[in-house]
């Protein structure tokens, strides 16, 4: 076996290799990338929004592309969220229930009403006592204050008894105007200290509009 | 030297990254999603599968389905139209508008553009820009909407109206996504074949429903039984050169049910907040109680926004 061979190889590589420094445009490169990557994600990434999906950028991006809603979207949504909350008692079809004692909204003129001003009040706050509804005076039930316990935010509350209240002057025959949500908000800030519920008196004493 | 302690922190490190970026940020990010509602008009979505559909996608995964098709959907952008929905009574303004926007087009021709409404008056266009134009046409009184509508090449096959999210996917154990395509996406194929017996038919012999298809046919699915006394309603009709011999029948197993009644609940195609698309509004259903007379059918005219057909 030769010497050479013997030798440790890296020992006289290290010794014969002259220390080099890394140059500085190499650092100012690296920084620039870590510079413009974070720009890049910041600008596209959308902060890992569970909600943001390509092509989408952000989040603002994906809400300035939702689809407006045109007054047909809108009376279908109040027709899901009246199967909701008050089919069980006035009936998919809007007939109510004489078994507990639920007025009907076909033909009502409550519903039908110049205004939404009452209608609003009813179903934010609730109704209790004898009503006379189309011809029918239906006493011993109680309209809970649906409108109030809602699920959501208040204008999420006011956009969806608009909705409601739209589908139910639209549909079951009936034929008034709809309801805007900001109606139903300006109505719910006066009433909003209210309580308990609304007795037929007071509702007439109510403005229509 | 004793390298022992570098190497385990070194490994260590290695798959704490990857389990931090694999396992615990995908799990912090959309771990805990919930159904959503369609927008606008506030459905729930998505609805779990049917009882049959969920078996069924044990018999998808059973079969290897996923290797050869893919359930995504790919959108590489999103552009606007705009679709004019109401003339309104200033139709003289809208029609010098519309001339200022297409003066290409004959005078004729916009004026056919105010008939039959909807119609979409242009598309492809960026956010800002449609925004621009519907302000411009609603300025003559009349009523204009911008129409949301996804692009790219999956979609222009038809194979869906816009990307697949998470969301979709919430009820499916495991999520069937597939990443090659032998076959067509299959995302959306309950909205494309919505037939049951055509999947059973297909399942039993591809190239009787798609011709060249290179599908293998699945008949361990299916079992020939001789006709006892009268022929099966669930029995598949085939076509003559498929068919077996008289006095015999082909009936699905219940695995081919099961993967048929799956297949037909395919449907991610309902527009929900995190992939945005404009559909037509379903109008409401006519009132059976409605009091006869004319009325009811006026008020429940279709209220639709459509576009007209392209």
């Amino acid at each position: 076996m030769s010497a050479e061979l013997t030798q440790p190889v890296g020992q006289s590589a290290q010794q014969q290799e002259p220390r080099k420094v890394v140059p500085v445009w190499l650092f100012v490169l690296l920084f620039l990338l870590l510079y413009w990557s974070m720009v890049y994600f910041d600008q596209r990434g959308a902060w890992f929004n569970e909600q943001v999906y390509a092509p989408y950028h952000s989040f603002d991006q994906v809400v300035a592309f939702q689809p407006p809603s045109g007054e047909a979207d809108f009376l279908a949504k109040g027709k899901q969220l009246f199967s909701a909350n008050c089919a069980v008692c006035h009936m998919e079809t809007g007939v109510g229930n004489i078994g507990n004692n639920c007025p009907n909204l076909v033909g009502s003129e409550w519903v039908s009403a110049a205004g939404p001003g009452r209608l609003i009040r009813i179903v934010s706050k609730g109704a209790t006592g004898p009503i006379e509804v189309s011809g029918k005076v239906w006493s011993g039930g109680t309209m809970l204050n649906i409108g109030d316990v809602m699920p959501g935010d208040e204008p999420q509350k006011a956009e969806n008894i608009a909705a409601i209240l739209s589908y139910v002057r639209k549909a079951f025959g009936n034929n008034a105007g709809p309801v805007t949500p900001e109606e139903v908000a300006a109505v719910r800030e006066q009433i909003k200290s209210r309580t308990t519920f609304y007795s037929p008196e007071e509702l007439k004493a109510a403005p229509e509009k | 030297m004793n390298l022992g302690p570098l190497i385990f922190l070194a490994a260590f490190f290695s798959l704490a990254c990857s389990w931090f970026g694999f396992v615990l940020t995908p799990q912090l990010q959309i771990g805990r999603l919930e159904q959503t509602n369609t927008v606008p008009a506030g459905a729930l979505y998505p609805v779990m599968r049917p009882g049959l559909a969920r078996q069924g996608l044990g018999v998808y995964r059973a079969n290897g389905c996923a290797y050869c098709h893919s359930q995504q959907i790919v959108q590489t952008g999103t552009v606007c139209d705009v679709i004019l929905t109401d003339p309104g009574t200033n139709q003289a303004a809208l029609l010098v508008a519309l001339r200022q926007l297409r003066p290409l087009l004959s005078e004729t021709e916009d004026k056919e553009m105010m008939t039959g409404l909807p119609k979409t008056v242009r598309q492809g266009l960026s956010k800002e820009e449609a925004s621009d134009l519907v302000k411009t046409l609603n300025s003559t009184s009349a009523k204009a909407a911008i129409w949301i509508v996804p692009i790219g090449s999956d979609i222009s096959r038809g194979w869906g109206i816009r990307r697949t999210v998470a969301e979709d996917f919430i009820f499916d154990y495991p999520v069937m996504l597939g990443s090659h395509r032998v076959g067509p996406d299959l995302a959306n194929v309950g909205v494309r074949l919505s037939d049951a017996n055509w999947h059973l038919r297909h399942l039993y012999a591809p190239r009787s429903e798609a011709k060249d298809s290179a599908m293998p046919p699945y008949r361990f699915l299916f079992e020939k039984r001789r006709i006892e006394k009268t022929r099966s309603p669930e029995a598949v009709v085939l076509p003559p050169e498929l068919a077996p011999e008289p006095g015999y029948e082909i009936l699905p197993k219940p695995e081919a049910t099961a993967l048929a009644a799956y297949l037909v609940s395919l449907r991610a195609n309902e527009p929900i907040f995190s992939a945005p698309v404009s559909v037509a509004a379903a109008p409401l259903a006519p009132d059976t109680n409605a009091p006869a007379g004319g009325a009811a059918s006026s008020t429940n005219a279709p209220l639709t926004n459509a576009p007209a057909a392209k």
